[in-house]
């Protein structure tokens, strides 16, 4: 094992060394920034606990005076906090980053097979797996953790064996996520598929990233309009840093004993974190056994199977008895029937699972379509990122002292529309302009059947028009009354969507048949840029004619001599959106239909 | 059912179909050799619709698939080389999905998708997601989906690549109960075992020229050689036989 542990770190420094002149002297001035990183880390982290370490006794007394109680009680336990703060930060980084490195480490890696078929135990392979998590892992720790508790050391002025002691708890730190992380991991390999792991993780990553975007934004936004008091109680009710059973608190406690307290003190706490980190290495040492060689990777959805299969067989059971056996279909064939159960009943199951209706080839596409895009998670989530990042960016600006509520006059509703326009655009443009492209390989096979491009558009867009619809539907109202906005408002978007929603999923699917790249392996690299560009046209000519059409009608009236104008703005929106929603697709459908269907290279 | 007419397909200055003139008639199966990159998966894609000739005309039942792409390809069933389908459906749902866009009736679809996933062996699995299945299982649901609407003729696109021992008898089974009915068959493929028993007649390709068509016992003529096997004139005529020199020192040498 140790030939191996040599090998693996050839080949890590090989991967460092072995580079052009260009990359190597990159790699150099991101090294001298790490550093001067960890300095300015290491400077600023001692100043503010020298500063902390002095107290409440540091600070002007008239500004201790004016102190509230709760703020001053938070400023007595700040440098445990802080140090917590810290050390927590650093274990969710870990974590966080630990649960993908440890997918592709130990699960994904394409030397896993080689080192299978090695005389190696599986105990050896993955120590050395282990390893190669807890290096990819440790750079967050040195980058960050390392310096400040370094840092802390020199503030408090703590003695010598306070360092030795630091960096041991800077292993911990990388330790415990890694084998919490790596457990995780083996534990997930059990329940999800193998191939929708990589599927869920990169979902995961879009909804924390969403929602870390949306927090990043409006947080400050909000705190901003509180007052001290307020502060200080929020900050209290999520002291989780601070917390007994935290890991970050054990780790902060045994580092403050190591620079203060009694060496025993010490060595309890560590002992605690070393112990929890041992636990997960363990269950991690026993799972890892089971996933390589036990059968545990991939049972959960073996177990899922056999109960589909045992409902499927009740429900056959349950159907009406089997009628004989039909003519035609394999019957005539002469081909012998493998054993089950008998078609009759299978199509007797089927016909209850779908009934008979009239084939219709652009009903079929927008379904699967629908199915393609619902069962994908990295498609709805990152439609979801997308619509967050949105409509946060977009309501942002309007967030003045806290508050969102700028809708409440006409011109307010016409800004609620915009965003409403925007955020439809956005989520059109991200499902509709990539429909075509989405099929990637199995656009042979589509254009072998009989349909015509036009049916191809129509069936993609029908397919688009819900899942840009049902959000719409379901976050304007939500966006109108979170701006302030009345029922009237609200109702006014709700029909806004239902009206413009169709013209865009439309326009978006047919700018994106404009020479898509279905050999690329990246789906997303299936658009062309000319695609993408002509989505855009499109959503700024149709936001122009929706524009000019609201425009006249908020000018006119029902009654009297500007009637007209109102009745002219109507159909111009109308008009607008019944041409956004037809001709582009009548169009792109003709152009995919001249062109050759696949290249010579598909 | 299947006719081509002086069919050329060029890239630039590559030529990779050359003047092809064929025909297949209702109930054969005929087989389509050659070497890689001779041109049987253009030839394949020209009679399916997929890319246009630079030259020549292709009719199938009649039909210019050029002009009359849509009749054309109703009576087409196809089977890919590569089956790249579509993931996130379930084999049952591909199978739905297919008969749709022939415009298969509802309740013949609904006894026709029980009876071919029973026949392949995927009943157990007709409701898992594509995604899941392996290489063999995908190119058997690929197979079902070019059977769904019971199709006139039928191209494939080495259909016995991944498939089991089992699978692989049960399509040769189904072929040759499809041409028992009249459908004709249009089968590229390496294994010149299946070819040589299974086909009535067979083609061979290379360069992008027809070299050789006929029965078996044609071939033979042509290849002036009269217990020869289908491999045997296959070497012949497209190269390979200059190896063997080389191949029987190898062998000597390994074993002294």
């Amino acid at each position: 094992m140790s030939r191996l542990f040599v090998w693996k770190f050839r080949l890590f420094w090989r991967s460092l060394a072995r580079r052009s002149h260009v990359a190597a002297a990159v790699s150099l001035i991101l090294a001298f920034f790490g550093l001067a990183w960890m300095v300015v880390v290491f400077l600023g982290s001692r100043s503010v606990f020298a500063w902390t370490a002095r107290g409440l006794a540091g600070m002007p007394p008239e500004a201790a005076a004016r102190m509230p109680p709760e703020a001053a009680a938070m400023f007595a336990g700040m440098e445990g906090l802080l140090l917590s703060g810290i050390y927590l930060v650093g274990l969710a980084i870990c974590l966080f980053t630990a649960f993908g490195t440890a997918f592709v480490t130990m699960y994904s890696s394409s030397d896993l097979p080689l080192l299978f078929c090695a005389p190696l135990t599986v105990r050896q392979v993955f120590t050395v797996k282990f390893a190669e998590i807890l290096a990819a892992e440790s750079l967050w720790v040195i980058l960050l953790v390392l310096p400040a508790t370094l840092g802390y050391g020199a503030g408090v002025g703590a003695g010598w064996w306070y360092y030795p002691a630091a960096l041991v708890l800077a292993f911990i730190t990388v330790f415990l996520p890694a084998a919490v992380g790596t457990s995780l991991n083996l534990l997930a390999m059990r329940l999800i598929p193998p191939y929708r792991v990589k599927e869920l993780g990169a979902a995961l990553g879009s909804l924390l990233g969403a929602a870390f975007y949306a927090l990043s934004q409006l947080g400050p936004r909000y705190a901003a309009g509180m007052s001290p008091q307020e502060l200080a109680h929020m900050v209290g009710r999520f002291r989780l840093a601070g917390a007994g059973y935290s890991p970050a608190w054990w780790l902060a406690e045994a580092a403050r004993t190591a620079a203060r307290g009694p060496a025993d003190a010490f060595l309890g706490w560590f002992g605690l974190a070393a112990a929890c980190s041992l636990v997960f290495f363990a269950v991690s040492f026993v799972l890892v056994q089971e996933a390589f060689y036990g059968g545990w990777a991939g049972s959960g959805e073996v177990r899922r199977r056999q109960r589909r299969r045992i409902a499927r067989q009740r429900r056959t059971a349950c159907a009406p008895a089997a009628a004989p056996e039909t003519a035609g279909g394999m019957a005539d064939t002469g081909v012998r029937r493998a054993p089950g159960p008998a078609p009759a009943a299978a199509a007797t199951r089927a016909q209850l699972a779908h009934p008979a209706r009239p084939p219709s080839p652009v009903l079929a596409l927008a379904g699967k379509e629908v199915r393609s895009i619902a069962r994908d998670m990295r498609e709805w989530s990152q439609a979801l990122y997308l619509v967050v990042v949105m409509g946060v960016g977009l309501v942002v600006p309007f967030v003045k002292g806290g508050s969102t509520r700028f809708l409440a006059g006409t011109g307010g509703l016409y800004a609620g529309l915009g965003v409403a326009y925007l955020m439809l655009g956005g989520l059109a443009g991200y499902l509709g302009v990539g429909a075509v492209g989405r099929e990637g390989g199995s656009w042979p096979l589509l254009r072998s059947t009989p349909v015509t491009g036009e049916e191809i558009l129509w069936g993609k867009a029908l397919g688009v028009m819900p899942l840009v619809m049902a959000p719409g539907l379901a976050l304007t109202p939500l966006l109108g009354l979170a701006l302030g906005g009345g029922i009237r408002a609200v109702a006014l978007m709700a029909v806004f969507v239902l009206v413009v929603a169709p013209g865009l999923a439309s326009l978006n699917v047919a700018a994106g048949a404009l020479h898509p790249n279905f050999t690329a392996r990246d789906p997303r690299q299936r658009t062309s840029g000319w695609g993408f560009l002509l989505s855009l046209l499109l959503e700024a000519g149709y936001a122009a004619a929706l524009a000019a059409g609201v425009w006249m009608m908020a000018a006119g009236s029902w009654t009297g001599v500007r009637a007209w104008l109102r009745a002219v703005g109507l159909v111009i929106v109308l008009g607008s959106s019944a041409c956004a929603a037809t001709v582009p697709v009548v169009l792109a459908g003709r152009h995919l239909d001249t062109r050759e269907p696949v290249s010579s290279h598909q | 059912m299947i006719k081509t007419d002086g069919l050329c397909k060029r890239y630039g200055t590559l030529t990779a179909v050359d003047g092809l003139n064929l025909e297949v008639g209702p109930g054969e199966l005929f087989g389509f050799l050659g070497p890689n990159g001779a041109g049987k998966t253009t030839t394949i894609r020209m009679l399916t619709g997929l890319l246009r000739p630079t030259a020549g005309r292709v009719f199938i039942g009649g039909y210019d698939v050029q002009r009359e792409p849509v009749r054309a390809k109703a009576l087409l069933g196809y089977v890919p080389d590569e089956p790249v389908l579509y993931e996130k459906l379930t084999g049952r749902e591909f199978l739905t999905f297919m008969a749709d866009l022939y415009r298969v009736d509802g309740s013949r679809r609904n006894e026709r998708i029980p009876e071919l996933l029973e026949l392949f062996g995927l009943t157990e699995r007709g409701d898992d997601l594509i995604q899941s299945y392996s290489r063999g299982m995908r190119q058997k649901i690929a197979v079902a989906g070019a059977l769904v609407h019971e199709p006139r003729v039928l191209v494939l696109d080495e259909p016995t690549v991944g498939l089991d021992p089992r699978s692989a008898r049960v399509l040769k089974d189904v072929l040759r109960a499809l041409t028992g009915r009249g459908v004709t068959v249009f089968m590229s493929t390496h294994v010149l075992e299946i070819a040589e028993r299974m086909c009535t007649r067979v083609g061979i390709i290379d360069r992008g020229r027809l070299i050789a068509c006929g029965t078996m016992e044609e071939l033979r003529a042509q290849a002036r050689e009269d217990s020869a096997t289908l491999e045997d004139i296959f070497l012949k005529l497209t190269g390979g036989t200059e190896y063997e020199e080389v191949i029987r020192l190898l062998g000597e040498e390994a074993a002294s």
